[in-house]
């Protein structure tokens, strides 16, 4: 609980890092495609590539290179199986309809290489929630559990110009959440691209 | 500022079109996509067994030439027909899969010579109806008058209730050993139960597949009855 308390004060203090206080403070507003690749946990429940995951960041500059951030996200994981469930003395089969929809609300921090107007390379570390809704659908029932769980992200990726104020992004980040209610630790990478509005990178 | 047509300023918009696109995929096919698109695939099979008992021991069985409707007492009145047509197909289906795991069956029941188990199929439907209540919001263009006016807005619409009924039908088949049932309770202990449930929709052509796959799956997720 304490985790969260934390996490819900970085999260309500980030958008203010955004808010347009001096206009010549370089301001990133990036939007990214983000399909992902389950891992461990993650990938025993829902084991297929994930096509369908957005991003949607803004990052504040606080020193040269240095930015502060708030990153928000969406993934749908998925998997339809067939394979046989043990639970309350009972095996059960069916077609199987399995769904992870996460979605990652992380602070950040990130360290810009590189110069004003040309390409920049950056790391990210993420750190934040990840509200994570597991379901499973089998015949005419339907189990599922959100949790809120504490999670990190250290995040690398790169952007370069295509017109002024505006780059194209590729970044890679790896997911871990920490398990929550009856939910183990979840994890899973992500690869962006997309575009940031860029004023002042 | 003058733009140019490059080859930047293309792929930027490309971009861009890719993103939205790939953007509007994602939340038209929301939360939840590749959900069930056939009736079939609402089948599911659910088994049990007694952990105490050891199956190659059982060799020979008995069954009815038939599968017994149940109605509960409590709903006899709504309690859609359970339909008959497959009956034949089901017990034989689940004769061929016991005789093939080893099991004998014996022609009938005879009290002088009892099988070890007796092996029975029951047939129920269940009707099921949902209903809804649902207020959705509506909005209103403003209006001009005494006193004064109000302008365009939202509000609450008229309840729309919605009802759905489906049936649901169950086919049950039980292993019961006979070998230790006891008279004095009435009671045989069942060591073996499976349940195929499905939805009673779909096109009567489908059924029997959808039969064979239930029954098939009852005894492949059932290993422990196989004679070593």
């Amino acid at each position: 609980m304490h985790a969260i308390r934390w996490i819900m004060v970085v999260l309500l203090l980030a958008p203010l890092a955004a808010a347009p206080a001096r206009a010549q403070t370089p301001t990133w507003y990036s939007f990214t495609w983000q399909p992902g690749v389950p891992l461990s946990n993650t990938k025993e429940f829902t084991n297929e590539f994930a096509w369908r995951g957005v991003g949607f960041d803004i990052k504040r500059a606080i020193k040269p290179n240095v930015a502060v951030g708030l990153s928000l996200g969406w993934q749908v994981f998925t998997q339809q199986t067939d394979q046989v469930v043990s639970a309350f003395g009972l095996d059960i089969s069916g077609d199987q309809f399995r769904y992870i929809n996460s979605f990652p609300i992380l602070a950040n921090v990130s360290y810009f290489f590189g110069k004003e107007g040309g390409a920049r390379p950056y790391v990210t570390a993420n750190v934040g929630t990840y509200v994570m809704e597991h379901q499973l659908d089998i015949g005419l029932y339907s189990i599922h559990e959100t949790n809120w769980h504490f999670g990190f992200a250290p995040e690398v990726g790169i952007a370069f110009p295509l017109r002024p104020n505006l780059a194209g992004v590729l970044n890679g980040r790896y997911n871990y959440a920490l398990a929550a209610g009856s939910t183990n630790d979840q994890s899973y990478v992500t690869f962006g691209v997309g575009l940031a509005w860029t004023h002042g990178y | 500022m003058k733009h140019s047509f490059t080859l930047r300023w293309f792929a930027t918009c490309y971009g861009v079109i890719l993103l939205a696109l790939g953007g509007g995929t994602a939340l038209l096919t929301a939360c939840h996509p590749d959900e069930p698109t056939a009736v079939s695939e609402l089948d599911v099979v659910a088994t049990a067994h007694d952990d105490t008992t050891n199956f190659a021991g059982i060799t020979t069985y008995a069954m009815p030439d038939s599968v017994v409707e149940i109605v509960p007492p409590e709903s006899v009145a709504t309690t859609p027909p359970f339909n008959h047509a497959f009956d034949r197909q089901i017990l034989d289906s689940v004769a061929s899969k016991l005789n093939a795991l080893g099991y004998t069956r014996l022609p009938s029941y005879d009290a002088a010579n009892p099988p070890d188990v007796v092996v029975t199929i029951k047939g129920i439907v269940v009707r099921n109806t949902d209903i809804y209540v649902s207020y959705p919001w509506w909005g209103y263009w403003g209006w001009w008058g005494w006193p004064c006016c109000y302008g365009p807005g939202w509000g609450v619409g008229y309840p729309i209730v919605t009802a759905t009924q489906y049936d649901v039908g169950t086919v049950a088949v039980d292993m019961w050993d006979v070998r230790r049932s006891d008279p004095v309770a009435m009671r045989v202990p069942a060591v073996w139960t499976a349940a195929l449930r499905g939805l009673v929709e779909g096109s009567p052509l489908d059924t029997p597949a959808r039969i064979d796959q239930a029954i098939n799956r009852a005894f492949d997720q059932s290993p422990y009855l196989g004679h070593p």
